[in-house]
């Protein structure tokens, strides 16, 4: 493979999957954010959240608390200083492929 | 599922907003602070309650703040978290926020210096110069989150300080109608917004 198609092979596959990717970016702009949120922002079901989380979660990208309000349980996700690092490797490397390709 | 980035980033950071109770104590703070001009006005100088004015400023100002912060906090925890899920902030803390923060700082200091070597001038243009500083942060505010009625909540905000300016109504009592003005149009702005708000989410037990 040719030096300027490297970056692709370098792109973070956990991280190039749209669903995944969606969360990562919102946990990236905010401290944390309940299980709700995500839920509401992403679109995603509840199953397909908890596998994706799942997945964060066991790469070491996201860390899940599981609390209560009151008596209702509460899921805190937020990005660790890994995954926070592994967003911004991404984003450079997408930054490359995408610069490196014709008009 | 939305893919545009930018746009979901705005939305994260337009949901602290979107609730419309940040509004709402803002424009009860606002409120208190034009009644501490207010108080500064009706109270002759020199006498002890004069004193007790100037200090009730910072103290509203400070005080109002510290309480507001955790009165709102209270209110979402209670209210907004239930339905649409819970959200922490990061602290602003990048080179840019910095950057802006240096700026701001510059302006007011500019804009203070203006204040004084224009004295006694500089008074009767005090309520539409913070009309226009309390919009231009409307709209930095409205620009960052994409909340179309910080734009009209700004406009109002330099219409009422001009109108005042323009009237001759200067410090202390343009500006005490400045903020309870503007404090009023804030609570009440906040307050459709909260309406809008619960008419449009369900709590999380009618989700299932």
């Amino acid at each position: 493979m040719t030096k300027d198609f490297r970056h692709v092979t370098e792109i973070d596959r956990l991280l190039h999957e749209p669903s995944r990717l969606v969360i990562v970016t919102i946990l990236y702009t905010v401290e944390s954010a309940d299980f709700l949120f995500l839920q509401r922002e992403t679109g995603l079901t509840k199953g397909n959240l908890s596998t994706h989380l799942a997945k964060l979660e066991a790469a070491g990208y996201v860390d899940i608390e599981k609390t209560f309000r009151g008596k209702v349980p509460l899921t805190i996700c937020l990005l660790t200083e890994v995954g926070r690092e592994a967003f911004k490797v991404y984003r450079n490397h997408l930054k490359r492929v995408v610069d490196s390709m014709p008009e | 599922m939305s893919t545009d980035i930018d746009k979901m980033v705005q939305r994260v950071n337009r949901y602290w907003y979107e609730d419309g109770i940040g509004e709402i104590f803002a424009g009860f703070l606002l409120v208190l602070i034009g009644l501490t001009f207010w108080l500064q006005g009706i109270v002759p100088s020199g006498s002890p309650l004069a004193a007790v004015s100037a200090l009730a400023f910072p103290v509203v100002v400070i005080g109002g703040m510290w309480i507001g912060n955790r009165l709102v906090k209270g209110v979402k925890n209670r209210l907004i978290y239930p339905r649409t899920g819970y959200v922490s902030y990061q602290r602003p803390n990048s080179g840019s926020s910095r950057w802006l923060t240096g700026v701001i700082g510059a302006f007011m200091a500019a804009l203070v210096a203006l204040l004084f070597v224009t004295y006694p001038i500089s008074l009767l243009w005090l309520p539409a110069l913070q009309g226009l500083l309390v919009g231009i942060f409307l709209i930095y505010l409205g620009n960052k989150v994409n909340l179309i009625r910080f734009y009209l909540l700004a406009a109002i905000s330099t219409l009422i300080g001009a109108i005042l300016s323009l009237h001759g109504v200067g410090d202390p009592m343009g500006s005490a109608a400045y903020f309870a003005c503007m404090g009023i149009v804030l609570a009440t702005s906040g307050g459709g917004a909260l309406y809008r708000y619960f008419q449009q989410t369900r709590p999380l037990s009618e989700q299932e």
